[in-house]
Parts: C-alpha cells; structure tokens; sequence
C-alpha cells in the first residue's frame, strides 16, 4: 500500500532511503599507487602497492605484516593525471588479516588508515579533496 | 591548481541527475511558504553552526530580502520538503549583504562598472547527512549543493545582467567555492552579519566562464543547454501584505532602513505605499521593567 501511495505521488522509494544517507564518506573503490611507511611500536614497516579502496576519511591496502592500531602512517599516493604525488598523514584505524587468506610469502594483512586531514589551506588537502569529489561525481553521474 | 577530470564530470550535472536526486526540484521560491519554509531551514542549519543569535521568528531575514531583486532557491523534495537554499541578491543602493565587511573590495569591482551579485544563504538540510559529513566528500551533498549553484547560475545568466559573482563565507567552505572555480576576493575577517564568525570573500567573473565555456572544463557546470527566462516566471513577488507581515510585524526589518534605503524600496513597489507598511508597526508595548 506505501509503494503505490509512493507511486501515486510519484516518489521512488529508494530515493527516499537513499536520500537519508548517513555515512560520513563514501568509499571509493580505486586502485591507485600507494608507497607507505608505518611506525609502530615493533618498529618501521615501508612498502609499495595500490589501493584496496580510498575516501574521504582515509585508505585501505594490504601489508605483509600486522600493525597495531594508532600507528602512524607516511603515506604517498599518485593520483590519476596529476604529476605530483601526494604526502599524506595518518593512524592506523585498524588492520586484519584478509578474510579467506592462506598464509604465504605474501601480503596477508588489510589496513585502514584514517588521514589526519586537517586545514583548508593545505594544499595536499585541498588537492585530495577535489580528487575525492570528482570521483564522486565520476561515481554517480556516469 | 591541476583538477583532474573534475568539472568535466560536472557537466553530466546538466542533464542527468542519480537516481536519488530524480525527484528533488531545483527552482525558485514560488510561494510565501516556501520562502518561509527556506528562510527557517537558513535559521535552523545556521544557529546549530553559532553564525546567528536565536530569535523569535526563527527565520533568517535580511533586508536585502525585501527587495524584488533579491532570488530565492530551493531543492525540493516531494516528501522531505525543502531540503536545500541558496540566496541571489543583486547589487542595489542597498549595496550587498557582504559590503558589512568587504565593502572596500567590492567597491574595487563596481569602480570597473561590473554588476554585481553575491551568492549568500546556503544552506542544506544536514539531517538528511548526520553530524559532521564534509560536502567535498559526501556525494549526495555535493551533488545538492552544485545542483542548487547552478540554478542559481542559470537564473543569474538569463535573468539578470550580472558580471561578477562574489560570495562571502566560512572558510572552512573554502574548499567548495575553490572547486567551483571562485578566485580569492577579501582575505580573513571577523563577519558580525555571521555572528562574529571569520569570513573570507571570493568572486567569480560570469564572462571569464562564458569565454572559457567551451576550451574549459571547469565551467561546463554552468554552461549546459542555455536556460531560459521561462524557468523562472513563477518566482515570489512580495505583496504589500508579506512586506507588512515579514518586515514590520514580525522583524521590523523595514523600519531599521535608512531613508535612503526606504525611498529605493518605495521605487522598487510602485504600486505600494511603503510608508503606510511602515506606519502598521503595532505599537511598542512597555515591558512590566518599563511601566514600574
């Protein structure tokens, strides 16, 4: 009875739940290059590889090793057509070993870096932001 | 700044909206309730941000708004309402919202004979996001907002003869007007129209996105199929009784204008008599400190 009601008045009910979005940063599924360094307390972990996804809060990627939680991260990312890459800051939010994983020599570990992003004037900032947003608008106009 | 891709993708704006934007109108204010209902959601989303003190009325009111000059936006939404505002107010004898601190800027622009208007009163209903969600990476946010930019715009370049856009914001909000081009106007300022909030200003010249509309990118936003003045036919003309009811009996916005101020109103209602408007302020009552 709701639905045609909608209907009736010509609402799209998933419009109207799509509409209530509470989520802070939507997360992007994109394979970007990545080179990281993480200094925790068991000492410096430093790698290369891409993305697993990236939004407005932060990455996540695949490391060859646990990492305890507040860590703090280096992390430089090249973004699509943009010759400079990006230095970036950040705190481990969490890590896991992949789901359905069988321990090899391989990375083995996702990690959830959440950026210490903090002023507009920063140009790092300012350039992330604008890269987050046409992604967004790529994502959802396309 | 190197924008990668940016506003490219924001020309599929012009003609597309996602599907959870399909039933949201973007149009001017048709309707004293509208105008009522926008002007409580500036009020609301602004007290929760300290950019203004708590009043009676619980609308955010300016006298600019009196003036026929003066456009309303909204997005609307079949169920939810109006979800979204922004303000147009063309430059006048009654200068711009802004002038309070920017004046001296602004006067640089109108010593080159540009015409101005500045893009003031944003506002979206945050409800609909939570807490703390930032517009730049909030898809729906970002898109309510550029949707509403661009009606505006669309208004602003078929109704009016505007050179220059300019604005006057947080500059936390920095970030968005960057993105759509804006180029630095007044450096950091303490507002007292924002509650004593910084303020920074920004401008943006209407022909430079006209002339870069096609080599451009960043302005396809705003130049898609050429709007038409018909889109805009039903906007609010105030009634004396609305200028009596918002701007003397309920605000007294009217009376706190200058003579001059009150005689470019006047030339702008012909056919009312604003000074009969401002003679119906119901009488001051003394409060009970005053009778003893």
């Amino acid at each position: 009875m709701e639905s045609h009601e909608h209907r009736a008045m010509g609402l799209d009910e998933s419009l109207e739940m799509a509409l209530l979005d509470q989520r802070k940063a939507e997360r992007l599924p994109l394979t970007l290059p990545l080179t990281y360094r993480i200094d925790s307390p068991t000492g410096t972990l430093e790698g290369h590889t891409n993305t697993i996804d990236i939004g407005g809060g932060g990455v996540r990627f695949l490391v060859p090793k646990m990492l305890t939680s507040h860590s703090i991260c280096y992390i430089v990312l090249l973004l699509p057509n943009q010759q400079e890459p990006l230095s970036l800051m950040g705190k481990v939010a969490w890590c896991r070993q992949k789901q359905g994983f069988r321990s090899t020599r391989t990375t083995s570990f996702e990690v959830g870096v959440a950026f210490t992003l903090s002023t507009s004037s920063d140009e790092t900032f300012v350039r992330y932001c604008h890269f987050i947003a046409a992604q967004l608008l790529m994502k959802h106009l396309r | 700044m190197h924008l990668p891709n940016s506003f490219g993708l924001l020309s599929g704006l012009r003609d597309s909206a996602p599907a959870f934007m399909r039933s949201v109108e973007f149009r001017v204010v048709e309707t004293m309730e509208e105008f009522r209902t926008a002007s409580h959601l500036i009020y609301t989303e602004y007290l929760k941000r300290n950019y203004l003190l708590p009043n009676s009325t619980q609308l955010k009111l300016s006298l600019h708004q009196v003036l026929p000059t003066t456009t309303t936006f909204i997005a609307r939404h079949p169920r939810s309402g109006i979800i979204g505002t922004i303000t147009l107010v063309a430059d006048s004898p009654l200068g711009l919202p802004m002038d309070e601190v920017y004046k001296a800027e602004l006067d640089e622009l109108r010593a080159q004979r540009l015409q101005l208007a500045e893009a003031t009163m944003l506002a979206l209903d945050t409800s609909l996001f939570g807490r703390g969600v930032f517009t730049m990476f909030h898809a729906k946010k970002l898109l309510l907002t550029l949707r509403l930019f661009k009606v505006m715009f669309d208004y602003l370049r078929c109704s009016t003869a505007t050179d220059e856009l300019v604005a006057c914001f947080n500059p936390k909000h920095k970030i968005l007007y960057d993105f759509l081009q804006l180029k630095p106007l007044g450096n950091l300022k303490m507002y007292t129209g924002a509650n004593g909030n910084p303020a920074i200003a920004q401008h943006l010249n209407i022909s430079e996105t006209q002339r870069r509309a096609k080599s451009a990118a960043p302005y396809t936003l705003f130049y898609g199929h050429a709007p038409s003045p018909k889109m805009f036919v039903k906007k609010l003309g105030f009634t004396a009784q609305d200028l009596r009811t918002l701007f003397m009996e309920e605000t007294r916005l009217l009376a706190s204008a200058s003579p001059t101020e009150r005689h470019y109103i006047q030339s702008c209602y012909p056919e009312y008599d604003v000074n009969v408007i401002l003679k119906t302020l119901p009488p001051i009552t003394p409060s009970p400190l005053q009778k003893l």
